[in-house]
């Protein structure tokens, strides 16, 4: 990782519940088979940040519990 | 040739159907076209010379026998290496699918453009498996912005963009799951179109998002790309995604009058977070085509989050198997935000889409008060080939998934857009706007860009790289 994505990683604010993506991917990788690399594990790490905050945004949304869901399958 | 090459897939059509140029000739021009000047840009990765000469060969043989020829005959097109082209393997931007066998058959897209007399003349450059919005390749290499060739296209869709604005093809096709048509546009200076959700058959290309890809046209100019979706619409049975809604042509409908038509610009979230020059293009249309209202898409924010957990976790689940086995195979960029996307908890994006249809509600409220709506492309004009990292809004982001700021709510939304790219006084480098339409309303967005470019607001000149 450089600096420069450091800094971006390091200043993720994450969820207001704790998240820690370095626990999800350590936990994670095995369960799906999936073999790590350092430097792909520290990226990995960086984009489980950006999503925690993307998903923190998402989920203060009021939805209620009968919305429906955007995909229409039709047999 | 030069005039012809230089100008308009129909300008091409009208000379092959008036016989002051053979199909045969014009694609052999483009083909020598494509071959001087390809090294530069990096565009194509398969050149179909044979394919392209005996269709061309088919077209003038039509026209020596009296037969109708379509209305894009002999306009060579090409198009982003993730549709199939019968005979070659579709790599996706990819190097783990040059293992593929080669397709057995072409996409439907390509079938109808070339049912519509235009010949297609290769495959093109795009971010690996159209998770990119830069126009670089691990593997092939970048492809290059013609305006300058030391920045990026944008992506996926940049070998596309590169080849219209570079002159290289009138026509290119190109795919949008969050922006992958629009901001190639804005940075390379070419029209495109991204059509409602399900408007175009995605049947034989390869996916990105089921829930959010897009196919659509790039041009240099409107009425070539209304001519190209015009060719392309219709019902296919081989899409299951595709809507059961009918064909709303574009072409014939392009210079009515939008004087009735209710125009807004964004403001809130698409008026923040971007460099002046995003705006600056903004004002420029909107003073052109009067426009005085704002409005605010409320959650675009929050769209644009949504949208973002969706495309992790689908893309994640179409390659986990190849993250299992071939991890090595991939650009490192392009794996690890997959990766991390099959790490997420699935309520993530079941929330994701129970919101989408909550967006989908406020999109057609607005359109109750407005019939089209302005927003920025892209919040900065061309990065340098290899920035990885740039301030928006006084925040310091990675460059890679952040160029889509304004272009993934709205293709969350599945609207129809189509990007015109502005170039203010002074400046060498293009910028775009996005022209957004109510649902299945695309002749509505591109008779607006016709307006504007009708009034030298908005070109889409070649680039004098060459």
């Amino acid at each position: 990782m450089d600096n420069a994505t450091r800094g971006i990683a390091e200043g993720h604010n994450l969820m207001n519940e704790p998240f820690d993506p370095e626990a999800l991917v350590d936990a994670t990788a095995p369960l799906l088979g999936i073999a790590m690399t350092p430097e792909s594990r520290a990226q990995t790490v960086l984009h489980l940040g950006i999503a925690s905050e993307q998903a923190a945004l998402l989920l203060s949304a009021e939805i209620g519990d009968e919305s429906e869901p955007a995909p229409v399958y039709t047999p | 040739m030069t005039p012809l090459l230089d100008g308009s897939a129909q300008g091409i059509a009208a000379a092959v159907r008036g016989g002051a140029a053979s199909a045969v000739e014009v694609t052999k021009a483009a083909l020598g076209r494509i071959e001087a000047r390809d090294a530069a840009l990096g565009a194509f990765t398969d050149v179909t010379a044979e394919r392209a000469l005996r269709k061309a060969a088919e077209v003038d043989a039509a026209r020596a026998r009296g037969e109708r020829i379509g209305p894009l005959a002999g306009a060579p097109f090409a198009v982003k290496n993730l549709f199939d082209v019968k005979g070659l393997p579709t790599l996706a931007g990819s190097k783990i699918n040059r293992d593929l066998p080669p397709a057995e058959a072409d996409a439907t897209l390509v079938c109808r453009l070339e049912a519509a007399g235009a010949i297609l003349v290769g495959a093109l450059n795009m971010g690996e498996y159209a998770y990119d919005f830069t126009g670089q390749n691990a593997h092939d290499g970048p492809s290059r912005n013609p305006h300058d060739i030391a920045r990026m296209t944008g992506g996926s869709s940049g070998g596309a963009a590169a080849a219209v604005a570079g002159g290289l093809v009138p026509i290119a096709l190109g795919s949008d799951t969050n922006g992958s048509i629009r901001v190639p546009s804005s940075f390379c200076g070419a029209f495109g179109l991204k059509p409602t959700y399900g408007r175009l058959s995605r049947a034989r290309t390869f996916p990105f998002v089921a829930s959010l890809d897009h196919l659509g046209p790039f041009a240099r100019n409107v009425m070539d790309l209304a001519l190209a979706y015009d060719a392309m619409l219709g019902r296919d049975e081989a899409d299951p995604a595709q809507a059961d809604v009918a064909p709303q042509p574009a072409a014939a409908s392009l210079d009515e009058s939008i004087e009735d038509l209710r125009i807004a610009r964004l403001g809130g979230y698409f008026a923040r977070s971007g460099e002046p020059c995003a705006f600056e293009a903004v004002d420029r249309v909107a003073a052109a085509l009067k426009v005085e209202r704002t409005v605010e898409f409320a959650e675009a924010e929050r769209a644009r989050a949504a949208a973002y957990l969706i495309t992790m976790v689908e893309g994640a689940a179409l390659h986990l198997k190849r993250l299992q086995t071939r991890a090595e195979d991939f650009d490192p960029d392009v794996r690890d935000r997959l990766i991390a996307g099959a790490m997420l908890p699935g309520a993530w994006v079941a929330q994701a889409q129970k919101f989408r249809r909550l967006f989908r509600a406020q999109a057609l409220d607005l359109f109750r008060e407005v019939d089209i709506l302005l927003a920025p492309a892209t919040p900065c004009r061309a990065p340098e080939l290899g920035q990885r990292t740039f301030v928006l809004g006084g925040k310091k982001m990675l460059v890679r998934p952040n160029l889509g700021l304004y272009t993934q709510p709205i293709s969350f939304t599945g609207l129809p857009v189509a990007a015109v790219p502005v170039w203010t006084p002074g400046e060498t480098l293009p910028i775009g706007v996005q022209i957004i339409a109510p649902p299945w309303r695309e002749d509505l967005a591109l008779r607006a860009a016709r307006v504007l470019e009708r009034d030298g607001v908005v070109a889409a000149p070649v680039a004098a790289f060459a």
